[in-house]
């Protein structure tokens, strides 16, 4: 191992990103599916994944509010990560009364070890 | 041109009385040297002691003795006593087969001039060097030489014959040099009495010796080197920053400390104590590494999420509990949490 690797580290665990997705499938009976193209989850040096788990990699926000990691299941698909939001898990109605629903303007980030393909 | 690739560590002097090898004139002048000095006695004739010559029979020689019967001087005068030998044949030696590439045999010399006036290494703690001599492997061979014993009388020869016989199966050679295995078998005499010649007792063996030839140099390589044994053996630490050579052990071991701390994040939902207390159960909070002492933002500890919304550090206190295991946040927000809520955090702690 080398200084090289060490950034490398650095790089996997002191550097975030923050990227948002996009609507992929919202009318999904089950889920409402975003996708985020040619990004993926870093690689974590092995000694250092007893540190941090898989769940506190990222944090997924929707609207800037902080979303629990029961609520939603994060897939890999290709050159992509495919965010699927579990209905059943939000509220059946919004503040307002109307049935509670994601729309393509709703603000979906992904914050944390992520990286860009290149 | 190209530049000849030496190394200068193994560039060592030898003493020239161990430069040579073992080569066919080394065995035969032994052979010689010793019937000379040790087997052959001298003979009484007429109350005077009488040298007997030994000389190698070259091809005249050994033509005209063997015509003739015996060796005439220059003068023409029969030489007797005398005792002629000659090389006939060399032979592998099939009882003693080795592989002469698979290695060397190597000697020791326990004094050197290098330790001489040398008390410096009582105190550093070394060792007296010896110089070690690795020869390469010598080819086993079997010689055996032809020999023939003239005298005049009966009494001189069965002298000679019996000083020969004794001789058998013993090491011939000189005292400081090589020193070789020579067996007699049998001795064959006759008496020639020819009208108008002399008298002559003539008898004649085959001594096999077996021996071991080395020649000084092979493929411009000696066969022989010289080395010296360490005088000390220093065990020292060496880091190395660049990688790579020590593949074992690495920068990230150097650093765990810092490293892992700044990998170690959880994320987990915190449990409703009461209306101003919620805690992380089954955590543990790490110990900022000194080094990051000033630099870490020590304020950021922890993301805490109410319902969603983000928590200031401002509302709320936190304390570790080692022996439980916990971390309780203490809120001082404008209303009360209730049990429904969900307050995740995520932040430098360590799920357990």
């Amino acid at each position: 191992m080398n200084i090289k690797l060490l950034k490398n580290i650095m790089k996997e665990v002191n550097e975030p990103n923050e990227y948002e997705f996009f609507s992929y499938d919202l009318s999904h009976p089950y889920y409402w599916i975003y996708k985020l193209d040619n990004v993926r989850i870093k690689t974590l040096y092995e000694p250092l994944t007893k540190f941090r788990k898989t769940t506190a990699r990222y944090d997924i926000f929707i609207n800037g509010l902080f979303i629990r990691e029961a609520d939603y299941i994060l897939e890999s698909e290709g050159n992509g990560l495919l965010l699927k939001f579990i209905r059943s898990q939000f509220p059946e109605f919004d503040r307002f009364g109307n049935p509670y629903a994601l729309t393509d303007s709703d603000e979906i980030k992904i914050t944390g070890d992520v990286e860009i393909i290149k | 041109m190209e530049k000849r690739e030496t190394n200068r560590a193994k560039q060592l002097s030898i003493d020239k009385q161990f430069q040579k090898g073992v080569k066919i004139i080394d065995v035969d002048s032994a052979i010689a040297d010793y019937m000379s000095k040790v087997i052959i006695p001298n003979l009484e004739e007429n109350g005077n002691l009488l040298k007997v010559p030994l000389i190698y029979g070259n091809a005249e020689r050994w033509e005209g003795a063997r015509k003739q019967g015996y060796l005439r001087d220059e003068r023409g005068r029969v030489q007797i006593p005398m005792v002629m030998f000659r090389r006939s044949s060399i032979q592998k030696n099939e009882s003693m087969p080795v592989f002469k590439e698979a290695g060397t045999i190597q000697y020791a010399k326990k004094y050197s001039a290098k330790n001489r006036y040398d008390r410096f290494s009582i105190m550093t703690g070394a060792q007296p060097v010896y110089e070690i001599y690795s020869v390469s492997i010598p080819s086993y061979v079997t010689i055996q030489y032809e020999m023939v014993i003239w005298t005049s009388f009966t009494e001189h020869m069965n002298v000679l014959v019996e000083a020969f016989q004794n001789q058998s199966e013993r090491y011939w050679g000189m005292e400081d040099g090589f020193k070789f295995k020579s067996s007699i078998s049998s001795f064959e005499t006759s008496q020639e009495v020819a009208q108008g010649a002399e008298r002559v007792i003539r008898t004649s063996f085959t001594t096999t010796v077996n021996a071991y030839l080395l020649p000084e140099i092979v493929n411009n390589k000696p066969t022989m080197n010289k080395s010296f044994s360490p005088k000390r053996v220093v065990w020292g630490v060496e880091t190395d920053l660049s990688g790579g050579k020590f593949a074992g052990l690495n920068v990230y071991q150097e650093y765990a400390d810092v490293v892992n701390f700044i990998a170690i994040r959880g994320h987990q939902q915190a449990v409703f104590v009461n209306s101003t207390t919620a805690k992380l159960i089954n955590v543990k909070q790490p110990v900022l590494p000194n080094e990051l002492i000033g630099v870490f933002d020590v304020v950021n500890w922890f993301r805490v999420y109410l319902n969603g919304d983000f928590i200031s550090p401002t509302y709320y206190t936190y304390s570790y509990d080692g022996n439980t295991k916990e971390i309780t946040f203490t809120f001082t927000l404008a209303y009360p949490i209730e049990v429904a809520d969900e307050i995740l955090i995520t932040g430098k702690f360590q799920e357990l």
